[in-house]
């Protein structure tokens, strides 16, 4: 985490744009953006500048915007939340609907069951998701009137209502993940049912149902899961996509902007929080290789 | 042999559909995997079945088991229609019918450990709690050779000749009454082997379960079987007691396979090459492509072939141990009438 907070914010030194010029517009004189520089820190050596970050990113202090002079930190969970509920719940709709329909074509291979699901996973693998934002956005939304078409804020304050708001833009970000887990889970499960140890349990006379999540899914899980770990960079990812559609005042929207205008705090920020969400999760990834496979244990 | 038999077979055929052809909408036509099969197997009895890869062996097998859907033909065990009991198979047939496959890799999942993969089946059959399975397992461990403490051990911690103990072990717990052994040590060093099949004669005095020997070295499967059934390319050929069969072969499909197994003497194992090549006729390869059914599938290697073989499959020549040969040697040309096939000298 140390190493890309390291990289971002070396990289982000090169970025041309000059943020005093932004903040104080254009008639100023040079003793202002002289003055306005000194203010942030910017006079000082980049080495200076970057100890001074580190020793208080390693606190939790990500530093204050440069714009609007908030704490950094704050907002950006603010908004992590926001970006975070989307991430997981269209990992969760990518989960629930990959592993069924991937587990569904694997029992049914070669017929017209799996076929449908086959084509069906590639197409959803090939359109992007800003592209399924906006039909979702124009049927549910525009057209039905179901969901709210872009991010109001309202009834945000109960689970239901934040539910509510979050439904279409994880649809949107899930489907290509769903496709991918769903090709996924049904090549590794086909692999799998063909086992002796299969048909050693129906044998045994297990009903097809236990024999089918209890000694296959199981072991047909481990690629799945490492698809998962992958997928999870992609949400992220495209989180970005689908806030900027829905107008959702996620961490996307806040890094893409702070970028543009170089408020390199929010950059770092917005660069050590997804890399921390990111890392934590391929640890517990790693940790349910574990349970999954014994092999791994040691 | 005059209470009625265990598990009853009879005329038993089983088709596998036709892969696809050049296109999609062409199917090649399907493929007879067993035809017109009949055997028997007493209590306690061992049955060998015998004969080359893609003759049909695991087939019937795996219809004995109901793991496939017989064209045709009867499967009765005890009291049990095994072919009329469509999708769901009563648990107690699925009890009292067990197996033990090739691969001891694959046949073991490999992410339960042996406790559970041998507790499992005794939970869903006897419904014994988990203090009691485990004491039942750890019994059925040491009677295979292992030891108590391997429960918490997984598969991929034993040897492969291990692994087919704890497979044996699985198979016994729902104290089964028949054990198809499909191939049960064909993956196993031949030192192990004799291991495994030493353990399975013991158990079998120990339980009195019959067993299904399938396998396609005659060597091992004379050795631990009562009687023994030939297959041929989806054909059974001669079936009849296991020590005279090898003995004095009826049929020569029999006599090849039997000229096939090394002899262990030198000055013995000459004659018998040579003995071998003078009966290899159409070349060493076995079988293949559709198998017929109006001729004899063996025909066109039989070094003795009719011109009757080639139009029609014989009928059943009885035998004096109470077995059978199909073969047209018996009732025309040399008319042999249950002789040894030995006697022909190879024209």
């Amino acid at each position: 985490m140390l190493g890309v907070g390291t990289i971002v914010f070396f990289m982000s030194q090169l970025n041309p744009v000059d943020p005093t010029a932004a903040l104080l517009g254009d008639d100023v004189n040079l003793e202002t953006i002289a003055a306005k520089r000194a203010e942030l820190g910017l006079d000082r050596p980049v080495l200076e500048q970057y100890f001074d970050w580190l020793s208080s990113a390693v606190r939790g202090d990500l530093g204050e915007s440069w714009f609007t002079g908030e704490s950094v930190t704050t907002e950006l969970i603010r908004r992590a939340n926001v970006t975070f509920s989307i991430v997981f719940g269209s990992l969760l709709i990518a989960l629930t609907l990959g592993v069924s329909l991937g587990v569904m074509a694997a029992i049914k291979a070669g017929r017209w069951q799996d076929r449908l699901i086959t084509v069906t996973s590639s197409l959803g693998i090939a359109v992007p998701n800003f592209w399924v934002a906006l039909i979702l956005a124009a049927v549910f939304a525009v057209k039905l009137g179901w969901f709210p078409a872009i991010w109001t804020g309202e009834r945000t304050e109960t689970l239901g209502g934040w539910l509510y708001s979050i439904v279409l833009p994880c649809i949107a970000l899930g489907t290509a993940s769903s496709a991918a887990i769903a090709r996924q889970t049904r090549s590794s499960m086909i692999g799998v049912l063909q086992q002796d140890y299969i048909r050693t349990a129906l044998a045994k006379g297990l009903p097809v149902r236990r024999v089918l999540f209890r000694h296959a899914l199981r072991n047909a899980a481990i690629p799945v899961v490492t698809l998962v770990g992958f997928q999870l960079s992609a949400l992220i990812g495209g989180a970005i996509f689908v806030e900027f559609i829905f107008n959702v005042p996620g961490l996307g929207t806040a890094g893409v902007d702070s970028v543009l205008r170089k408020n390199v705090p929010v950059t770092l920020g917005f660069v050590m929080i997804t890399t921390f969400v990111v890392v934590v999760a391929n640890i517990l990834l790693d940790m349910s290789y574990a349970w999954l496979n014994p092999k791994v244990r040691k | 042999m005059t209470e009625r038999p265990l598990l009853e077979i009879s005329d038993l055929a089983i088709t596998f559909p036709g892969g696809r052809g050049q296109w999609p909408w062409q199917r090649q036509s399907d493929v007879k995997a067993v035809q017109g099969a009949s055997l028997s197997i007493g209590r306690g009895e061992t049955l060998g079945l015998v004969g080359e890869s893609g003759s049909g062996k695991t087939t019937i097998g795996r219809a004995v088991l109901q793991f496939i859907q017989p064209a045709s033909g009867t499967i009765r065990f005890g009291d049990f229609d095994v072919t009329g009991f469509g999708r769901s198979v009563p648990a107690a047939y699925r009890r009292a019918v067990q197996v033990v496959f090739q691969d001891p890799v694959g046949s073991l999942n490999p992410s339960m450990t042996v406790g559970q993969i041998v507790g499992e089946p005794l939970q869903l059959h006897f419904g014994l709690d988990r203090a009691a399975r485990q004491a039942r397992a750890a019994e059925l461990l040491i009677s295979v050779g292992l030891e108590a403490h391997h429960l918490e051990r997984y598969p991929y911690e034993f040897s492969g000749g291990q692994r087919q103990r704890i497979a044996v072990a699985r198979a016994l717990a729902t104290e089964p009454e028949l054990l198809v052994l499909d191939e049960p040590v064909s993956a196993l060093d031949v030192s192990t082997q004799s291991q495994v099949i030493n353990l399975l004669e013991r158990l079998q005095d120990e339980t009195g379960a019959a067993y299904l020997f399938i396998a396609h070295d005659l060597a091992v499967v004379r050795h631990i079987s009562d009687r023994i059934a030939v297959m041929y390319h989806s054909r059974i050929v001669e079936t009849g007691e296991a020590d005279r069969l090898c003995e004095e072969p009826r049929h020569p499909y029999t006599e090849l396979l039997l000229a096939s197994i090394p002899d262990p003497d030198p000055k013995l194992q000459p004659l018998k090459s040579r003995r071998r090549r003078e009966l290899t006729v159409g070349g060493e390869l076995g079988a293949s492509g559709s198998a017929p059914t109006e001729s004899c599938p063996f025909a066109e290697r039989c070094p003795h072939a009719l011109d009757i073989c080639s139009t029609q499959f014989p009928d059943p020549f009885p035998l004096d141990d109470g077995g059978w040969v199909r073969c047209h040697l018996h009732t025309s040309g040399p008319t042999l009438a249950g002789q040894p096939i030995t006697q022909l000298a190879v024209v």
